[in-house]
């Protein structure tokens, strides 16, 4: 199975899943960029958009044109069921793993 | 701070985003760009955000983003093209039955005028390929010297040689250099076996010479083969000249009168090189005999020459310093500055020609350059043809264009479709071109001196490859301005009923393209007539000496008194004399001579003659006497030309009977002076001259022959010269078929001029006919019109035929002050001798050009003329 995500691409999707309708390019950069305080290329951003849609946990589709890009349309990405479940079982193996590990959560 | 909206990014990264992949589906990621552009536009300087902007879009030209979307895209993409590119062949390969005669034009215009390209792609794939056998070929380098005074009056040389202690010097270790491998000359000569005389030429060379070269030896060893004094290493080829195809291992030669040296091993058929050897000698033959003369010889930079093996190529900076440190230390006081040092890559070698003292054969890029312009020559005005035949024929063509493009065929659709028809024609070109190269390389390698060393013409691979890239560029040619002219039609002005597209009209281009063309024809046609004028005046011209019924015979070491004893009891041989050379012939050595009381010593030629020499080829004395006939007299006697007298400001000659001057360090008395021959080449001045007499160094008996049965007599001299000769083989040959064999230049000449000339009066004569064709097709109706209405047949033809002769009197006009320029000025100058060009070489040439000429256009016109207007009229 091609389930296997890694930690840029988790990254990603989960701020594609937070920004819903927005999600296309430049927003999820700056998002990443804000939240993780990390510089992102938007090269790499779209090359892992691109391997997340192959792998087919999100789906994209080209917004209406406007004004402010030179009337260039946006590619909006959403998170597909299957990306969906990929999250879900990431989070509770993580979960499990917290629970496991004596680790308190640092203050 | 900024205004957003004036200030744009740099166009070029959104080009090559655009570039990379089309701008359709890579739409949003130039959004993307463009909106970080004009938000960092607000927060930093306008260069940092552009900066980023091209930051970023190089992160995504190299993305896997862009990559995934074009290869999704290609799929769909690739598919369409490769139907699309079967449908250029399709109509390429349609157009060009359709009209057979228009393609068969096309493709033999194309196949002579590539034929000559593809010898100089054949021999540039060969020089690029020379050397390429030794394994550390990039880590070889070769020893150059440069001087600015050893040849005075030059500047600065470069020169392949070296002085030879530097060899020595160099094989004292220093850092780097892995081995050395020293070269010499000096054993060039002559090998004496029983039956001749043989010249041979080689390299004393070290012993490591195989571990640094690739040569490989069919028998013997190589580690052992060159570390004794007087071993020898043969080719398999001069193996064969000397020992006749026995086993050559173990036995001795003997190279001019030096020896023996004992064969120790024959190399194997080798791969072509700049080296170019028969023998090879150990160098330590040469360090035996003669090195303490040359130890501490760093003046003399002729005939040595080094190769060094480096450990890297880093080490040629730090060797390049030692060497001229010892430049430095070697040229000190007077000499300072004499010469330096440096290093030449192997691989840089053939294609360098900038210096003296070549080792071998190099060919340098100048004689290339040469090679491809003159192949250019011929190309060109076979692809101006193609042009010119595909764009008349646009009237047919252009209905066929309107219709692509009203039906949706992009401008660059149409423009690879006339490019693939030009690839198309030039592919077929190229195999009757190969053909013409076939037949026409043995006839070239002979032409060229020690072609087959550097050349072998064999179509492998590489040239394989270098021939179809030269038929691409050459399709390229062809078809570049059919392809632009038909991609530009309007479609709109094609499809209008049966109108002429405008640019047709104004067809000056194609006017002045036919004349270029039978311009470099005329060209070509005047130097064969130039050249062959010369060739006559040559064979024609007074020498000053006799040269019929003079047969020459070699001696190859025969006793000259003996076989003169036998000579004279035949009664045909009216005189006998001997000679060291053949006059009029390129061979003539040349000694120094000083004038006693003077110190300066000048350069003079010279031959060894016997006192019979004198009147059996007649030549005229004009001060003094003849050389005399007792022998111990004649060693010191000389006679000299009244151009040496020139030279020494005697104004008499009388003056100069008497004068005492050195030579090698004896004295000679000048006994009398002869009228100045030319007893070089017609190409070389006469010189300053000397004849001497001594009888080792005769190399040739002249006889003077009687005879009406040259056969018998032939045969009588054989039997005479067996009786002396012993087993050796009898050579002779008439004195003036010597002096026209020396002429080959001339019949190479001839060939090169004749065979170059063909092909471009063939092309050129394809390019005409086609027009002809055409332009009489067009106009068929409007012949058959002018029939009905009275015209007559010489009128019509007149008519038809007046442009075309135009074209043949521009031709005439334009070439005949360049040609005659070109030849007179710099071609003629070659030759010292020479016959003037008249005017009739020249009106010869034209008239030639016009009778070809004519018969093209009137083949065609005469038949349009004669045809029944009843004919040509029946659909009006």
């Amino acid at each position: 199975m091609k389930g296997f995500i890694g930690e840029f691409e988790e990254l990603v999707l989960l701020t594609v899943a937070s920004l819903s309708t927005e999600a296309y390019g430049v927003a999820i950069k700056e998002d990443i960029e804000d939240r993780a305080n990390r510089t992102v290329s938007i090269g790499s951003l779209h090359s892992t958009l691109t391997r997340l849609e192959e792998k087919g946990f999100i789906e994209s589709n080209l917004g209406e044109p406007t004004n402010e890009r030179g009337g260039r349309r946006k590619r909006i990405f959403k998170v597909t069921s299957t990306g969906q479940a990929a999250l879900y079982k990431i989070k509770s193996l993580r979960d499990e793993l917290w629970k496991l590990s004596n680790l308190k959560l640092a203050k | 701070m900024n205004n957003p909206k004036t200030i744009r990014p740099p166009v070029w990264p959104r080009k090559l985003l655009e570039w990379s992949c089309s701008s359709e589906i890579a739409e949003d990621l130039l959004g993307d760009v463009e909106e970080i552009f004009l938000k960092n536009i607000k927060s930093k300087t306008v260069s940092k955000a552009k900066l980023i902007y091209i930051r970023q879009c190089l992160s995504l030209v190299f993305s896997y983003a862009i990559r995934a979307r074009r290869s999704n895209n290609k799929s769909s993409y690739s598919q369409n093209s490769i139907s699309m590119f079967n449908n250029y062949f399709k109509t390429a390969y349609r157009s060009l039955t359709k009209q057979t005669f228009f393609s068969v034009i096309n493709i033999a215009g194309l196949a002579v005028g590539m034929s000559v390209g593809l010898l100089a792609v054949a021999a540039l794939v060969d020089i690029l390929t020379v050397d390429d056998f030794h394994h550390d070929k990039d880590r070889i380098y070769r020893v150059t010297t440069q001087s600015s005074e050893y040849i005075s009056g030059e500047g600065t040389i470069q020169l392949a040689s070296i002085p030879e202690p530097l060899g020595y010097e160099l094989m004292q270790g220093y850092q780097g250099i892995q081995e050395v491998v020293r070269f010499n000359k000096s054993i060039s000569g002559s090998v004496y076996d029983e039956v001749e005389d043989l010249p041979v030429n080689g390299y004393y060379t070290d012993a490591n010479f195989f571990k640094v070269f690739g040569y490989t030896l069919e028998s013997g060893n190589p580690e052992t083969a060159l570390v004794d004094p007087f071993s020898i290493v043969l080719t398999r080829k001069s193996a064969d000249k000397f020992f006749h195809g026995q086993n050559a291992m173990g036995k001795e030669l003997i190279i001019n009168n030096k020896g023996p040296y004992k064969v120790t091993g024959v190399l194997a058929p080798s791969p072509r090189s700049h080296l170019l050897f028969e023998v090879l000698g150990s160098y330590s033959t040469r360090s035996s005999e003669e090195y303490d003369q040359v130890e501490n010889d760093w003046q003399d930079l002729g005939g040595s020459y080094a190769y060094v093996l480096i450990d890297n190529k880093a080490s040629v900076e730090s060797l390049k310093g030692n060497l001229s440190n010892i430049a430095q230390r070697h040229y000190s006081g007077e000499n300072q500055g004499f010469a330096s040092f440096s290093l030449q890559s192997i691989s840089a070698i053939p294609m360098s020609y900038e210096f003296y003292n070549e080792i071998g054969i190099v060919w340098g890029w100048p004689a290339m350059l040469l090679f491809f312009a003159i192949s250019l020559l011929i190309l060109i005005p076979a692809c101006f043809n193609y042009a010119n035949l595909s764009i008349s024929r646009s009237i047919m063509r252009s209905k066929e264009i309107g219709l692509r493009k009203v039906v949706g065929g992009l401008k660059q659709q149409v423009f690879m479709q006339f490019l693939v028809e030009s690839l198309l024609t030039t592919c077929i070109a190229l195999l009757g071109a190969v053909m013409l190269f076939l037949l026409a390389r043995e006839e070239f390698l002979q032409m060229i001196v020690h072609g087959r060393k550097t050349f072998d013409f064999e179509l492998d691979f590489l040239t394989g490859i270098g021939f179809v890239l030269f038929s691409v560029i050459s399709a390229g040619i062809a078809g570049i301005t059919p392809a632009i002219y038909f991609s530009r039609l309007s479609p709109l002005e094609t499809l209008r009923a049966s109108k002429r597209p405008s640019k047709l009209k104004k067809a000056s281009v194609r006017k002045v393209l036919t004349v270029l063309q039978f311009s470099i024809s005329l060209f070509f046609i005047m130097g064969i007539a130039i050249i062959l004028k010369q060739y006559k005046y040559a064979l024609n011209y007074d020498y000053g000496f006799q040269k019929e019924n003079i047969l020459d015979i070699k001696l190859s070491g025969v006793n000259p008194n003996r076989l003169k004893v036998e000579l004279d009891k035949i009664p045909e041989v009216k005189s006998v004399s001997f000679s060291s050379h053949i006059p009029g012939t390129h061979e003539v050595r040349s000694s120094f001579i000083q004038l006693r009381e003077i110190q300066d010593s000048l350069r003079v030629f010279e031959m060894f003659v016997d006192p019979a020499f004198v009147n059996n080829l007649n030549l005229k004395v004009v001060a003094g006497t003849n050389l005399p006939k007792e022998e111990a007299l004649a060693q010191r006697a000389i006679l000299v030309n009244k151009r040496f007298l020139k030279q020494f400001q005697i104004e008499n000659p009388i003056d100069a009977i008497g004068k005492e001057y050195t030579i090698e360090g004896e004295i000679f008395v000048i006994h009398g002076v002869i009228k100045d021959f030319n007893f070089r080449a017609l190409r070389e001045t006469i010189e300053p001259f000397l004849l001497r007499s001594d009888y080792s160094k005769f190399g040739y008996a002249n006889l003077k022959i009687a005879s009406t049965d040259i056969l018998g007599t032939l045969a009588k001299l054989e039997t005479a010269w067996d009786k002396v000769a012993e087993e050796r083989k009898f050579e002779a040959s008439f004195l003036n078929d010597e002096i026209d064999d020396a002429m080959i230049s001339f019949t190479n000449m001839i060939k090169i001029f004749g065979g170059l000339g063909v092909l471009s009066i063939v092309v050129s004569c394809l390019g005409l006919l086609g027009m002809v064709v055409f332009t009489v097709e067009n106009k068929i109706k409007e012949v058959g019109v002018r029939k009905v209405m009275g015209a007559s047949v010489t009128q019509i033809v007149v008519r038809l035929s007046g442009d075309f002769f135009k074209f043949l009197i521009y031709a005439s006009l334009i070439t005949t002050p360049v040609a005659y320029f070109f030849f007179d000025k710099i071609f003629l100058r070659m030759q010292h001798f020479r016959a003037n060009i008249e005017v009739f070489e020249v009106g010869l040439s034209i008239l030639f050009l016009f009778a070809i000429g004519l018969i093209t256009i009137l083949s065609q016109t005469h038949k349009a003329a004669n045809a029944n207007p009843a004919d040509t009229l029946r659909y009006e």
